[in-house]
């Protein structure tokens, strides 16, 4: 599994790096303008990178700030996600029923 | 000394025996003949004396009083007749109170003894022969005093052939007694040598039971005591052995897992610049460590209980939550063969009465065996929480090329590997029958079951008394446990 280097205030995964005072993801293309729920699921698979995080997790996350969430819109998020990341050389990774992960993309 | 010359220099059991029944036997027998030949040379004495005093009487009666005062009325051949004796000499004196001799015979001097009452017996050495001599006194027809004197060679030679008439057959009786205490000793004492011998022969590797003529076709009781006692022995320690061993064995094969791990996360670590990315490999490195410590207090504890009657104390495990950390961890092992590893049903908040280490061990054996001998074609290896009527069911699942139902049943035992085992020459052939011991100690089955389609299924069955439903289990599942 891959790791990012990191810091406190900013993370960096292959080419896509988190601002963390900022609240902003960017890429070599430039900021990355996410909806606040891809946001979410971003931030959530960023801190830290590498980390395994679960449906239910992301489900709870999201549903805090906006009503219970399905596994369903979940993909939902996490496919557009992977589309507005597709020149970052990052990839979130779905692990069989163990969640999703952000790697480098290979 | 040596223990050897030590060894030596002390006696064998049978010469022990023998000597101790022995000595005594010659003591009591040389006892009871001295015994008997004292007493058989009293009464034989006591016939000699009497016919000594019949003579003496036979004498004082042939003395008469005389003017003169007394004289003995018999003539030589008389004398001659009353004096004969084949084989001792005879002598004879009278005497008055006052010493005189009054005649005598024999050309031996007797000294005049005194008779003490009407006679008496006595023995006396006169001119260097050894000689009876009876007293006697009369009052009538004068006062007289016959004394009458026999050597001893009769005597002496009866007590001689007394001696040997009686001592001869029992010194042979004895001798053959001692033979036949001795033959009989050494065939009891036998299988003693035989245990022994197997004993001295045996390879220390070897706790069969000692033989059966040692045991139950023993001779006596005691010898079959002994043989039972020592089968007993060596059957107790052929189990200690085996506990060792089976010890031994389940920490080198459970420290296994643990131990790449940390390898791995070294090796990470080492390629990287990153302190936080050290500091990451480090707390993992750290955790491998804690359970692989943690696996070798719970293996010494169990092989501390014994094998039959070793306790877990159980408590409750979010069995979720553990199979999906023991998933992550495995994840990169998974990858780097190009594994599918996955799970189902790990969101269920399921709890189980059981032990951390246990169900950690169990579940780590059975993805070894998945990721080691489930690889086929687009491998996949599944991971599942699900229910049963009764159970909570934790299965791994893989597409690999499964195994028969023979080798099903010989993968339970220890140290036995199957066909992919032997082929890719890894394992140990321990990991089954430690997942079915971990089981056990659970209060869950384990078994083996084709997969659908193809691949092997492991299905460890958590009874549902032990296990109970968290918040935010499905309906089904609660339905299911209490």
């Amino acid at each position: 599994m891959r790791r990012a280097k990191g810091t406190e205030d900013v993370v960096v995964l292959g080419q896509l790096k988190l601002d963390r005072r900022a609240r902003r993801f960017s890429t070599p293309g430039g900021p990355l303008d996410l909806p606040a729920r891809e946001f979410e699921v971003l931030w959530e698979l960023m801190t830290p990178p590498g980390r395994v995080v679960s449906k239910r997790d992301l489900s709870g996350k999201l549903s805090e700030a906006d009503g219970a969430l399905g596994d369903n819109a979940l993909e939902a998020f996490i496919s557009r996600l992977r589309k507005k990341m597709g020149s970052s050389g990052v990839a979130i990774r779905t692990l069989r029923g163990l969640g999703y992960v952000l790697e480098e993309a290979r | 000394m040596t223990a050897g010359s030590a060894a030596l220099s002390k006696p064998t059991l049978q010469s022990r025996l023998v000597r101790r029944v022995l000595l005594p036997l010659v003591l009591t027998w040389a006892v009871g003949t001295t015994v008997a030949l004292a007493v058989a040379n009293n009464f034989a004495g006591q016939a000699f004396d009497r016919a000594l005093l019949d003579d003496a009487y036979a004498l004082a009666a042939s003395v008469h009083a005389s003017p003169g005062g007394v004289a003995l009325a018999l003539t030589p051949a008389e004398i001659g007749t009353l004096m004969f004796d084949r084989t001792e000499s005879n002598y004879f004196a009278v005497y008055t109170p006052q010493g005189r001799l009054v005649a005598s015979q024999g050309g031996l001097n007797l000294p005049l003894l005194p008779s003490g009452g009407s006679h008496r017996f006595s023995t006396t050495s006169v001119e260097g022969r050894e000689l009876r001599v009876v007293s006697l006194s009369r009052g009538q027809p004068a006062e007289l005093v016959v004394m009458m004197a026999q050597t001893t060679a009769s005597r002496s030679s009866l007590l001689r052939r007394l001696l040997v008439y009686s001592a001869v057959p029992q010194v042979l009786l004895l001798v053959f007694l001692a033979w036949q205490l001795r033959r009989v000793i050494q065939r009891d004492l036998e299988p003693l040598a035989q245990l022994q011998r197997a004993v001295d022969q045996r390879d220390a590797s070897d706790l069969t039971p000692v033989p059966q003529a040692i045991t139950r076709d023993a001779s006596t009781r005691d010898v079959e005591r002994l043989g039972v006692a020592l089968n007993s022995m060596l059957s107790r320690l052929g189990q200690s052995i085996a506990a060792q061993r089976e010890f031994a064995g389940n920490v080198a094969h459970e420290l296994r897992t643990p131990l790449a791990g940390i390898r791995a996360q070294a090796g990470y670590a080492l390629a990287q610049q990153d302190p936080a990315v050290w500091r990451e490999q480090l707390l993992g490195i750290a955790q491998g460590e804690q359970r692989a410590s943690h696996l070798v207090n719970q293996l010494l504890a169990l092989a501390r209980a014994g094998e039959g009657s070793a306790s877990v104390q159980l408590q409750e495990v979010e069995l979720g939550a553990l199979v999906r950390a023991v998933l992550l961890r495995y994840l990169p092992k998974a990858d780097a063969i190009g594994v599918d590893l996955g799970g189902e049903g790990l969101d269920q908040a399921v709890r189980v009465r059981g032990d951390p280490a246990l169900l950690e061990g169990i579940l780590g054996n059975l993805l070894d065996n998945a990721l080691r001998y489930g690889i086929h074609q687009a491998p996949r290896v599944t991971v599942a929480i699900g229910h049963a009527p009764g159970s909570v069911l934790l299965t791994v699942t893989d597409n690999g090329p499964g195994i028969s139902p023979q080798d099903v049943v010989q993968l339970g035992q220890r140290w036995a590997q199957g066909p992919d085992g032997l082929r890719l020459g890894e394992g140990a052939g321990l990991g089954l029958a430690i997942v079915g011991r971990y089981a056990e100690l659970l209060g869950a089955t384990f078994s083996l079951e084709p997969a659908a389609g193809t691949g092997l299924r492991a299905v460890l069955r958590l009874p549902r008394a032990v296990a109970a439903a968290g918040a935010g289990s499905s309906a089904a599942a609660a339905a299911h446990l209490t």
